[in-house]
């Protein structure tokens, strides 16, 4: 992943719990690494390692802290670094998530190295989507979970999302019912 | 359909194509627009005028028209009129009617996109635009992480240098640390050779005081090997009967509180013998300040104590010596006064009768021998007194002036019997009315002067008194005494000031005198807060210069009447420059006018040119060699001129009785009395070659003697006769007060020893009953002590007793005038006399004849005759009276035949008396049966002397009738 993500949990780790709380948790997921590149390129595991020592240390489950971490991305980092394309996103959350599929690939444009996840909308109500969400990576549901619901705060929508289908195959497949 | 056509769009597909695309005709009219450009600007309606809308920023200089748009090859930048939105793209000619604009915003970065108003819908899939602000934003995110990381990299860069820094002086310390451990080391290295090879024993016991080595000097010092002290405390095995148990405990307690300690401490050896022991423990630290051990090293100082004991004992033996010594002396000097009574009081007497010349010689050689001999004493008496610390401060108000007149008087005589120029310059400044101890100040400078005096045989003796300074109510006066004699060597300036001590011991025995007195002097002047100091060379002079604070008496204090201004104009004419310098500065005190001048010629120009109105007196003082200087005639205006002269006491110089003279060395009072005098027009009166006149009387009618003595009553009763005083004798106390009971006395003259009742409580009981009849119009009686005890404290126990008044015996013929008589010129007396050599005998002959001379030879015939009868049984009485154990009774008994004894010269046997007599009243328990053999003796023999003395004199007296 790239380091971008890793300095997102950096973020949420270090504004939330402080300084000591992230060395412990780099040392607990024996991560020794001083400073993230955001445009560079990380191994998957690096980012695992650091939220498997994040539940040890701040004792959470991993649902928990995935989910904060969604949260922390949309209303935080992404809000930070992609702006503006955040905005030019759409201006409700039906607009955004059907803009959903072309930001990824654009995002993934930009990082050539990227294995983005993708996602597709479908079922598209006034109030409620279908989100399709195609990843190579497993466990991160509740990171997708954070995610709605930072776009949903982002919006000023009160979002539930729910698990409504899983799709044995590779990528994973999961669909999510997300209603706001 | 061919695949040109199948390419062409619609026009929905193209506007999803090319959202931000715009057509127009030739005419330059709009006539489409894309989707996204419709949306944003609904104000650009087809038909519309292309410059209305757009507007050309890219080629610059572009001319709108439709010819300009035919080259396919340009790249337009074109602003969308009244927006920011700026088209980048191409133009290319569809047909020959129509233009069509083909390309989409230009924005380089992603915020104006949003200011644009546009959102992600507006712009065709295809467009890489908001890909590419978004690959330019994550470049900068890129930018952004360096930055960051670069910040981070100096952080610790910073921090690395500072850890280097820290590391460096980590360096530096564990550098100093191991020096000092190798310091250490090898200090421990030397310890362990020292501790082994010293005499020293050295012990080192754990933190809890517990032996774990000792040296072989232990071994050597107590006997005891380590194995038989390991794991004990050294206290428990080496300290016995004689360990002082405080200094035991106090080790222990510095043992525990960790502290290092040196002690001197009895330690025993193995065997039993006590040592003196000097102990120096200290405690051992380890790194962390925790003790693990305490080395003590221990000296034996037996030796040393042994030493310092014998050297103690010797101090005490040799304070006891001094005491013994000031005893000795305090008890010679006033065995040395009592026969002074007859000597002094007998001469005197003399003095005042019919002699020729020889005799009158004779006598005043023993006169001024017998006065030099009671300065000697008086000197003693007063370093005795200035030692032992009992001197106190008598503080008075008192005349400056008067008493440098004093100072000058005590020594005249003498600088005029040799001709030394004789001044004493007192500062005009300087306020006359002080407040404090006269008697010394006066002390030190009669001193100070006397010993200028002594050593000056030409030349001038000068006393200059300056003020230093003032602050508050305090003077600070400089007094300098400066003479031309002898002088002495500058080395010596310090020694000259230590008792019993002339810068030349052959000086002692011509100049005489005890060297006592710049002793006392210096001492005087520290008892007074001032310093003294003295500078001098062989034979060119000496100078004493004492510096003494002074409070200025306060207007309550003063009780001097403020002086009266001398209406007078002074010329001091053709006087020795030191003479004039002080007449000079009294007048400057005085307030009056003057001038110091060579001639009479001068003088008369000083009066010409003063106008001070009809009453003012013109007065010339002039020195006696002027006398034949020539006279001027008065100038006009001046009427009259007052002469003074000033001359020196048996100088040559005739004074007629009206002239008025004034005495050399020029005294202020006699100067301002002088002036006074001369202005208020009295007769002149002063003839220095007579004695001064006085007009006398009698201060107390009624007097009464109370003494045991015969021979002293006698005594007493003759020089109250030729006194002209009357007077009641009694015998003691009890007397005086069955007498007061009918009858009242002004003054009581009384010994302070007499038998039943003393003086002192007579005069207890006297004062008691003065008390209770208070209010009436008893009057106050004055009894004045006269005692043979000169000692410390004698003074102060009389006036405590409630005398007003005490007279050291002998008796002086002119002390007794001075404290009965008052005089018009009551001026202080001269107790202090120039010392001349001493006398040798003061024997019984001399006694005698001063006896028979003052009472007449029956008297002392018959006297002598009763003393012959009275003494053996008074001595038998003292042989009986040693054995009883009340001691009182032997004490009277030996005072009283001691006062008989000095007044007959009998010395030796009034010394043994006085032996007994001291040694009772002290308590000691003394072998008296040897003293009194010795007395017995001593009186055998001089009895002997005075009955073949007698029998000559009367033999002699026979003759001459």
């Amino acid at each position: 992943m790239y380091g971008l993500v890793n300095k997102a949990i950096e973020g949420l780790v270090v504004e939330n719990y402080g300084e000591e709380a992230w060395e412990r948790i780099k040392k607990e997921a024996e991560v020794d690494v001083d400073l993230f590149v955001s445009n560079e390129s990380y191994d998957d595991s690096l980012t695992y390692n650091l939220v498997g020592a994040a539940c040890k240390i701040l004792d959470a489950p991993a649902e928990t802290v995935l989910e904060s971490f969604g949260k922390y991305w949309i209303t935080r980092v992404a809000t930070e670094s992609y702006g503006h394309m955040m905005d030019a996103g759409g201006s409700n959350l039906t607009e955004f998530m059907q803009n959903l599929p072309n930001f990824h690939t654009r995002v993934s444009m930009i990082f050539p190295n990227l294995r983005p996840p993708r996602f597709e909308v479908t079922d598209i109500e006034q109030k409620s989507i279908h989100l399709h969400y195609h990843s190579h990576r497993p466990g991160l549901q509740s990171f997708v979970v954070g995610l709605m619901k930072g776009l949903g705060e982002r919006f000023g929508d009160d979002v539930t999302v729910s698990l409504i289908e899983t799709r044995s195959s590779d990528p994973i497949h999961e669909i999510f019912k997300v209603s706001w | 359909m061919g695949a040109r056509e199948a390419i062409s769009l619609g026009p929905e597909s193209f506007s999803e194509a090319f959202p931000f695309h715009f057509a127009f005709d030739e005419d330059l009219q709009i006539v489409a627009l894309g989707r996204a450009l419709k949306r944003k600007f609904p104000s650009i309606g087809l038909g519309r005028p292309f410059s209305d809308c757009f507007k050309i920023r890219r080629p610059t200089d572009f001319s709108v028209c439709s010819e300009s748009f035919s080259d396919k090859k340009t790249l337009y930048l074109i602003e969308v009129q009244q927006s920011t939105l700026v088209l980048r793209g191409q133009i290319i000619k569809h047909t020959e009617q129509c233009f069509l604009f083909l390309g989409s915003p230009w924005f380089s970065n992603t915020e104006d996109v949003i200011a644009a108003g546009l959102t992600m819908d507006d712009f065709a899939i295809h467009d890489p635009v908001i890909d590419l602000l978004q690959l330019l934003q994550s470049q900068r995110m890129a930018f952004q992480d360096i930055k960051q990381f670069t910040e981070r990299l100096k952080t610790q860069k910073e921090k690395l240098s500072q850890a280097n820094r820290d590391l460096e002086q980590q360096n530096k310390t564990l550098q100093q640390t191991e020096q000092r451990l190798r310091h250490q080391e090898s200090e421990a290295r030397k310890l362990a050779l020292v501790a082994a090879g010293t005499d020293n024993a050295v012990i080192i016991t754990d933190a809890n005081g517990l032996t774990e080595w000792v040296n072989a000097g232990f071994t050597k010092q107590t006997g005891y090997e380590l194995d038989d002290i390991i794991g004990r405390k050294p206290g428990h095995l080496l300290q016995g009967e004689e360990t002082d148990s405080k200094t035991a405990a106090f080790m222990g307690s510095q043992i525990a509180e960790g502290n290092s300690f040196h002690v001197e401490i009895v330690n025993y050896t193995k065997s039993g013998e006590p040592r003196w022991i000097e102990i120096e423990c200290q405690p051992v630290q380890d790194n962390q300040g925790g003790i693990t051990n305490f080395i003590a090293i221990e000296s034996d100082i037996t030796a040393r104590k042994n030493a310092e004991h014998s050297l103690r004992q010797a101090k005490q033996s040799a304070e006891e010596a001094n005491r013994l010594k000031s005893e000795f002396l305090a008890t010679v000097s006033h065995e040395i006064r009592t026969p002074m009574n007859g000597v002094l009081g007998m001469s005197e007497l003399l003095l005042d009768s019919k002699l020729d010349s020889k005799q009158l010689s004779l006598l005043q050689t023993i006169r001024s021998s017998a006065d030099s001999l009671l300065a000697v004493i008086n000197d003693v008496l007063d370093l005795s007194k200035i030692e032992s610390g009992k001197l106190e401060i008598h503080q008075e108000t008192f005349s400056l002036r008067s008493l440098i007149d004093n100072v000058l008087g005590s020594v005249c005589e003498r600088c005029s019997q040799k001709g030394v120029e004789l001044n004493g310059i007192v500062h005009h400044s300087i306020v006359d009315s002080l407040f404090g101890d006269r008697g010394k100040l006066q002390q030190i400078l009669i001193n100070l002067i006397g010993n200028a005096a002594k050593f000056t045989e030409r030349g001038e003796v000068r006393l200059e008194v300056y003020e230093l300074s003032r602050y508050n109510n305090t003077t600070n006066l400089e007094f300098t005494i400066i003479d031309s004699g002898i002088g002495f060597d500058s080395s010596e300036s310090e020694k000259i000031f230590e008792s019993f001590r002339q810068s030349d011991s052959g000086l002692a025995r011509k100049h005489g005198g005890t060297g006592l007195g710049l002793s006392i002097s210096k001492k005087l002047t520290e008892i007074l807060g001032g310093t003294i100091k003295a500078t001098g060379q062989l034979n060119r002079g000496a100078q004493f210069t004492c510096r003494i604070p002074m409070k200025l008496a306060t207007a309550e204090q003063n009780t001097e009447p403020p002086i009266e201004q001398i209406n007078a104009r002074v010329s001091i004419e053709g006087i020795h420059a030191s003479s004039s310098k002080a007449i000079s500065n009294h007048l400057t005190y005085l307030s009056i006018p003057h001038l110091i001048c060579e001639d009479e010629a001068a003088s008369l120009h000083f009066f010409k040119s003063s106008d001070d109105g009809p009453h003012l007196k013109r007065v010339i003082i002039r020195d006696e060699a002027q006398h034949e200087a020539k006279r001027f005639p008065l100038p006009s205006g001046v009427k009259e001129i007052e002469r003074i002269t000033l001359v020196s006491i048996g100088g040559k110089y005739h004074v007629s009785p009206e002239e008025r003279v004034l005495l050399k060395p020029l005294r202020f009072l006699s100067l301002k009395n002088s002036l006074q005098a001369t202005v208020e027009g009295l007769a002149a009166n002063t003839n220095p070659n007579s004695a001064s006149p006085q007009i006398v009387s009698p201060r107390y009618r009624r007097i009464l003697v109370a003494e045991d003595n015969p021979i002293n009553r006698q005594l007493i009763q003759e020089v109250l006769h030729r006194l002209n005083l009357g007077s009641t004798i009694v015998n003691n106390g009890n007397e005086v007060l069955e007498l007061m009971e009918n009858e009242a006395f002004d003054c009581i003259l009384m010994d302070c020893q007499m038998p039943e009742l003393d003086g002192l409580q007579t005069t207890r009981e006297i004062r008691k009953r003065e008390a209770q009849k208070e209010g009436s119009d008893t009057q106050r009686t004055t009894i004045i002590a006269m005692t043979a005890n000169a000692l410390v404290g004698d003074r102060e126990r009389c006036l405590n007793a409630g005398m007003d008044d005490y007279m050291a015996k002998p008796i002086r013929f002119a002390e007794v005038k001075s404290k009965l008589l008052v005089t018009e010129k009551d001026g202080p007396l001269s107790e202090s006399s120039s010392p001349l050599p001493t006398p040798k005998d003061s024997g019984i002959r001399s006694t005698l004849e001063i006896l028979i001379d003052q009472i007449g030879s029956e008297a002392v015939l018959e006297l002598t005759q009763d003393l012959l009868k009275d003494a053996p049984i008074r001595l038998e009485k003292i042989q009986k009276l040693q054995q009883s154990s009340d001691l009182e009774p032997l004490q009277l008994e030996a005072h009283s035949l001691k006062s008989v004894c000095q007044t007959y010269g009998l010395t030796e046997s009034a010394t043994l008396l006085q032996t007994i007599e001291t040694a009772i009243g002290e308590n000691q328990r003394t072998d008296f049966s040897d003293l009194i053999t010795r007395l017995v003796l001593a009186y055998g023999e001089e009895s002997a002397k005075l009955k073949k003395t007698l029998d000559q004199l009367q033999t002699t007296q026979e003759t001459a009738s």
